[in-house]
């Protein structure tokens, strides 16, 4: 039994080596060439000095690579850090730093890009090009070794770990928005990890002969499912090129071409294609699961979706990032005249939820308000270099003291209802989705008053029935005129993604206060 | 001013943050590179609608037509042809 997650190719591979395990665009590779080829960039960042526990990025698009990456870096008894290609390079260069980076992953392209974070980046030992040669601006930074792919391609396959990992090592770090300023980067353990692989792959009954989407990033949670419940499965992943997914019509071609049977993404991206895409009948004969996370999905769309694809399960799932997910619901065939948006649903097996009031009490009666909160090995270790755990949400389960137990304070605001199933209300705080991305408002507020000119900023949701929330920001400048939109965005996508950059920008003279002098956001979204 | 300034302007102020807009040549793939993603390709599409006065279809919409600035003109100018 499996207690690492690369274990799970590992006997995947003595199953099933001549499988498709992996299929991109128009290549792929099989189980054994997956196994063998992580083998050997586990090798090629040993030999070039990565150790155990070492944090090693990789910042790729979504490619053969990048799953061969994943594998050899956990392997290597390594800690794998997922870099969105779409980040800015300070962002990138915060979380580099941040976890103390010791090797990064990633195309000569890139890598010439953030040449200049690279050079800043002190625990920055090795380079691995996925091209065929070392570029050579990038191999004159001092004190980092580069080499590239054919230097992978020659490592030896046959791989000795040396010293065994344990379950409770961390096996990736996962950044995400962060309200003070900063993503914060959420430590998951291959057991922590493990505990939803394995939820996953017995609720939803994957096998060897599925066809999975990977469709999210390799940075969301959702990519946990995508890749290692289907690898456990022996089923096949099909990475989903970046731009179908702004073409509804390609989307659509690949699933159907594909033939895929499981299908996990957030719901905008399905509203997308039936919006833009004019999704029919009968047009996914193959598709028999339909799990989505992330957001609310819109119930007409939902509605109609299921109307569209009949034959297909669907599930909807919740969690954040710090419990990935905790609870699901099993979603029934929805009535006409229904506006509320369905459950979160039950707890997962062998994870426990329930409900908080302010005063950290146990609710138990149907409708009442509280926080969600979870325990169980579904919770994360926390947050990478928050060992206090001063500002975070984990905390010590505040209904018993007999053994240490951490639980995680969701900040999600729910009711359990007659049935015993949650239902989602609001926030505690001032993070928000938006097309399926956690986005703090803070963090967005804190880029805009990094800006010499901006005086005062003010961030709020301005709720939308397609992408659940889009973003507007309140801005009074130093003087008058001397900002617009255009030089708001530019500035601003150097420093967060572009997901974030608000849709809508207001200039004032002045924001409107509370009675204590705070910013009075509510007035401000009331307009 | 001819089609493709007008798009090169219009993309270069509303997408082309990061990048240098001098890297924004006809062949660029703005798709691929993520200049353009969902969103952005249904603000392009309401954008060349209205400034063109041509009607997309869905169908359209794929990478041929929009996967770079030649492309979006070329199939702008043979709709309006």
């Amino acid at each position: 039994m499996a207690f690492l997650l690369h274990q799970l190719l590992q006997e995947s591979a003595k199953r099933y080596p001549d499988k498709e395990a992996v299929v991109c665009r128009d290549k792929h590779l099989t189980y054994s060439d997956l196994d063998k080829l992580s083998n050997q960039l586990a090798h090629a960042l040993i030999v070039n000095g990565i150790r155990k526990g070492d944090r090693i990025g990789f910042c790729l698009n979504k490619s053969l690579e990048s799953i061969v990456s994943i594998f050899a870096i956990l392997k290597a008894g390594c800690v794998y850090v997922p870099i969105d290609p779409r980040s800015p390079a300070k962002r990138m260069g915060f979380i580099l730093n941040n976890c103390g980076i010791s090797a990064l992953i990633s195309s000569n392209e890139k890598l010439k890009t953030v040449e200049e974070v690279l050079g800043c980046t002190k625990t920055l030992e090795v380079t691995v090009a996925v091209d065929d040669k070392v570029d050579s601006g990038i191999a004159g930074l001092s004190q980092i070794k580069s080499i590239a792919w054919p230097e992978v391609t020659n490592s030896p396959f046959i791989f000795d770990v040396g010293s065994q990992g344990i379950d409770r090592d961390l096996a990736y770090i996962l950044y995400t928005s962060g309200s003070t300023g900063d993503p914060k980067g959420v430590m998951i353990s291959h057991q922590t990890s493990l505990t939803f692989v394995n939820w996953s792959y017995e609720e939803f009954g994957i096998e060897s002969v599925d066809r999975v989407s990977s469709h999210a990033p390799l940075h969301f949670d959702l990519s946990i499912f995508d890749i290692f419940t289907s690898i456990k499965a022996g089923a096949t992943v099909f990475l989903v090129p970046e731009e179908y997914s702004v073409f509804p019509k390609s989307l659509i071609k690949f699933i159907q071409e594909k033939k895929i049977t499981v299908w996990y993404s957030v719901p905008s991206i399905l509203v997308h294609l039936m919006v833009h895409g004019n999704l029919k009948s009968n047009t996914f004969p193959d598709l028999r699961l339909i799990l989505f996370a992330g957001e609310v999905f819109p119930i007409k769309y939902l509605r109609n979706l299921m109307e569209i694809i009949p034959g297909a399960k669907y599930f909807n799932l919740y969690g954040p990032t710090e419990t990935n997910v905790c609870t699901f619901y099993p979603v029934k065939p929805i009535d006409a005249d229904q506006t509320k948006p369905i459950p979160i649903g039950k707890a997962c097996r062998n994870t426990e939820v329930f409900i908080l009031n302010e005063d950290k009490r146990l609710i138990t009666k149907p409708g009442e308000l509280g926080e969600l909160c979870a325990r169980g090995s579904c919770v994360a270790q926390g947050y990478w270099g928050d060992i206090k755990k001063a500002h975070s949400n984990f905390v010590e389960n505040s209904l018993q003291a007999d053994f240490d137990d951490t639980m995680y304070r969701t900040g999600d605001l729910v009711f359990m209802d007659e049935e015993g199933n949650y239902h989602l209300v609001g926030r505690k705080d001032h993070m928000i989705k938006s097309r399926g991305y956690r986005i703090e408002l803070g963090e967005i507020e804190s880029a805009l008053y990094s800006h010499p000119d901006v005086k005062e900023a003010a961030v709020v949701a301005v709720p939308d029935d397609l992408i659940t929330n889009k973003i507007k920001a309140f801005v009074v400048p130093v003087c008058t005129n001397s900002l617009t939109k255009v030089e708001i965005d530019k500035y601003l996508s150097e420093r967060i993604p572009q997901y974030m950059i608000p849709e809508l920008v207001e200039f004032r003279d002045s924001l409107p206060k509370t009675s204590t002098g705070k910013i009075d956001r509510t007035n401000l979204a009331n307009r | 001013m001819d089609v493709q300034t007008i798009l090169r302007k219009y993309i270069t102020e509303e997408f082309m943050h990061e990048l240098d807009p001098k890297v924004l040549n006809g062949e660029f793939p703005l798709i691929e590179k993520g200049v353009i993603d969902s969103m952005g390709l249904v603000k392009l599409v309401l954008f060349i609608e209205e400034k063109f006065k041509i009607v997309i279809e869905e169908e359209e919409l794929d990478i041929d037509n929009f996967g770079n600035l030649n492309a979006i003109a070329d199939f702008i100018c043979k709709k309006k042809a």
